[in-house]
């Protein structure tokens, strides 16, 4: 078994090794495997390991390499998929009870993808029942149980992409994948110390994925490095036919191009009114984060998100889409095979929204939109912290457990995930700090849509002069 | 707030389907690292009888009479459909739900839309690939309209 620090190498060092045959792909997936059978109960990180296909595809990328059919970055690299999408012949269990000796006959068009640039497969990533599309409160609403966070075990990763958060924050696998509709890959990834992004609205396709919130649903990658999430979205994304909001090549391809320094200074937008009731911890670390790329050369300027019922229209194209989606299992009553409280009942109550009702909220959606999108004029991207909590007890403690809700305050009202997803932005979070009980703490940047490569650049500068993203929890 | 802004209410104090589950959570993060300062039922994370006592925060604050009578009427509508498959237990959480759903309904309807503002749903005639390139109707189709003998030469 290869030792953990090379397990923790980024994509392009790994792959580096790997064409000029220092490394051997087959090596290396045995490598994660191994340690995935170890270490992968520990945090109910998979619902299926794919070891046959895993080494099936890096004896042929072995073989490949060695005849001198190099295919690129990811060619040799080991990752694991969040249990939405689809692979031929594996259990595809969307994470719920009710799904759970579900198959397909196909891949997802992003398995397919990463197969043609020799990614090796060799897992399907834990996640909440649904990917919380029927809702959830309990951290272990999922058909593996609640997914440990590597970090401390005691704690929660976040969801709904909360298998992929463990395995990359673990080192099970190199990079995974995973889905975000509102908030899933950002969540977990900041909870999990790790780089994830959440790419613009039909930039990657969803064909072969479940399916929450058809106007809302994305996947992306969840890595080591913002650099690594370049690399993985210039192979995921581009126009596929089969997913009905996927974009033209001209808008949906990506060329990555890990290219230091601009022509001109990074504009930072810092948003100063959100999550105002976080613990300040969380901001001033964003703070001293925006200092280093201040001395880096960026350019950071105070900005506020505009008022609107942004939270309440996220939520409200999610209840509706996904009752929708999931009709067939609302109204045959399997939902009560849920693991959840809420996902249990909130489907019957979602399928009484009324079409007026739907289609104002996304006549408002389009103005909230323009809104959003003004603020772009001025800055590349905003910066915020990557969540407005540093981490969740699995458990409560005994003292909490005895006290009631009376002096709960005003909710988190501006939350930039509700307005990224609701508007198709691009997301990137990565850590930028760690708190005093070492738990990680994120800083996310969101850009203007279709500007992918902005969030990436502002994540990567950060990177550059930075090493938060080189730690890991101890696993063992 | 300027005018502009106006129109947009004043965001309401309700929790939303997946907020409701992170504040719980986070909430409890809250007591446990000093963390953040929302405070909600840790019984709710254990999965405790209570596990909805954010949503019934909601319910205890008064709704418009508008918005409580259509609470009722939705209720009553779910439940006459599906309220053999509910336990007491679930009744009482489809209240607080449906309570939610108006609340942020609430937040949203009140905002003027003209006629000219489409919604965000879309009805795509061509694949996005091609769009712009073929146009409508098919060429196959233009042909056997228009074309002549001459012209299909």
């Amino acid at each position: 078994m290869l030792p953990e620090d090379v397990l923790y190498l980024p994509i392009r060092e790994l792959s580096e090794r790997i064409r000029a045959r220092r490394l051997s792909p087959v090596e290396l997936t045995q490598s994660y495997l191994e340690r995935s059978k170890q270490f992968g109960s520990k945090f109910n990180a998979y619902v299926t390991l794919t070891e046959d296909l895993a080494l099936q595809q890096a004896q042929a990328a072995e073989k490949e390499i060695a005849a001198g059919h190099y295919r690129g970055p990811l060619h040799g690299i080991p990752y694991a998929a969040k249990d939405l999408l689809a692979v031929k012949g594996y259990p595809t269990t969307w994470g719920a009870r009710p799904y759970a000796d579900q198959k397909f006959d196909y891949d997802a068009t992003v398995i397919e993808r990463l197969e043609r640039a020799g990614a090796i497969l060799i897992g399907k990533a834990a996640m909440i029942e649904l990917a919380g599309g029927l809702g959830y409160e309990n951290a272990d609403a999922s058909l593996t149980g609640p997914c440990k966070n590597p970090w401390n075990t005691d704690y929660w990763t976040c969801g709904s992409s909360s298998g992929s958060g463990a395995i990359v924050a673990a080192g099970l696998a190199n990079f995974a994948l995973g889905s975000d509709t509102r908030g899933s890959i950002i969540c977990p990834s900041t909870l999990c110390g790790i780089s994830g992004m959440r790419p613009s609205f039909g930039r990657v396709s969803r064909f072969g994925v479940m399916a929450i919130a058809w106007s809302m649903d994305k996947i992306g990658p969840m890595a080591r490095t913002a650099n690594c999430c370049g690399l993985i979205l210039s192979v995921i994304a581009g126009h596929d036919s089969k997913d009905h909001d996927s974009l033209p090549s001209a808008l949906s391809s990506f060329r990555y191009k890990a290219v230091k320094g601009s022509s001109r200074p990074l504009r930072i937008g810092r948003l100063t009114n959100v999550f105002p009731e976080a613990d300040p911890s969380l901001h001033s670390a964003v703070d001293d984060a925006l200092k280093v790329l201040e001395k880096a050369g960026a350019k950071v300027s105070d900005v506020q998100l505009p008022e609107g019922p942004f939270e309440e229209a996220a939520e409200l194209v999610i209840l509706i889409e996904a009752a929708s989606a999931f009709s067939e299992l609302v109204q045959s009553g399997r939902c009560a095979e849920l693991e959840d409280p809420l996902g249990k009942i909130n489907g019957y109550a979602s399928l009484e929204f009324s079409a007026s009702d739907f289609l104002q909220i996304q006549r408002v959606r389009v103005f909230l939109q323009k809104k959003i999108d003004a603020l772009f004029d001025q800055f590349d991207v905003l910066a915020a912290p990557g969540e407005d909590t540093v981490a969740i007890p699995l458990k409560p403690p005994p003292e909490r457990a005895e006290r009631r809700p009376r002096n709960r305050k005003k909710g988190n009202s501006m939350q930039p995930d509700a307005i990224s997803s609701l508007c198709g932005l691009p997301a990137v979070t990565v850590p930028c700090a760690f708190n005093k009980d070492n738990f990680p703490l994120g800083i996310q940047f969101m850009a203007r849509a279709l500007n992918d490569d902005r969030v990436i650049a502002a994540a990567r500068l950060f990177q550059e002069h930075t090493d938060w993203h080189t730690k890991h929890p101890s696993v063992a | 707030m300027t005018k502009k802004n106006a129109r947009v209410p004043r965001k309401s104090t309700e929790v939303s389907r997946r907020e409701f589950g992170r504040r719980v959570a986070f909430a409890v993060a809250g007591s446990a690292l000093a963390a953040t300062s929302v405070s909600a039922s840790a019984e709710a994370l254990a999965g405790a009888p209570s596990a909805s006592n954010l949503l019934q925060e909601q319910a205890e604050s008064a709704l418009p009479v508008e918005a409580q009578a259509e609470v009722e009427a939705k209720l009553q509508h779910v439940l006459a459909q599906y309220g053999h498959l509910l336990s007491d237990d679930q009744k009482k959480l489809m209240r607080r739900t449906v309570t939610s759903h108006v609340r942020m309904l609430g937040a949203v309807r009140p905002i003027p839309v003209a006629n000219s503002d489409a919604p965000a749903t879309v009805l795509k005639l061509v694949d996005n690939e091609n769009a712009g390139l073929d146009p409508w109707p098919p060429a196959s189709i233009r042909r056997k309209k228009t074309a002549s003998p001459e012209r299909e030469e």
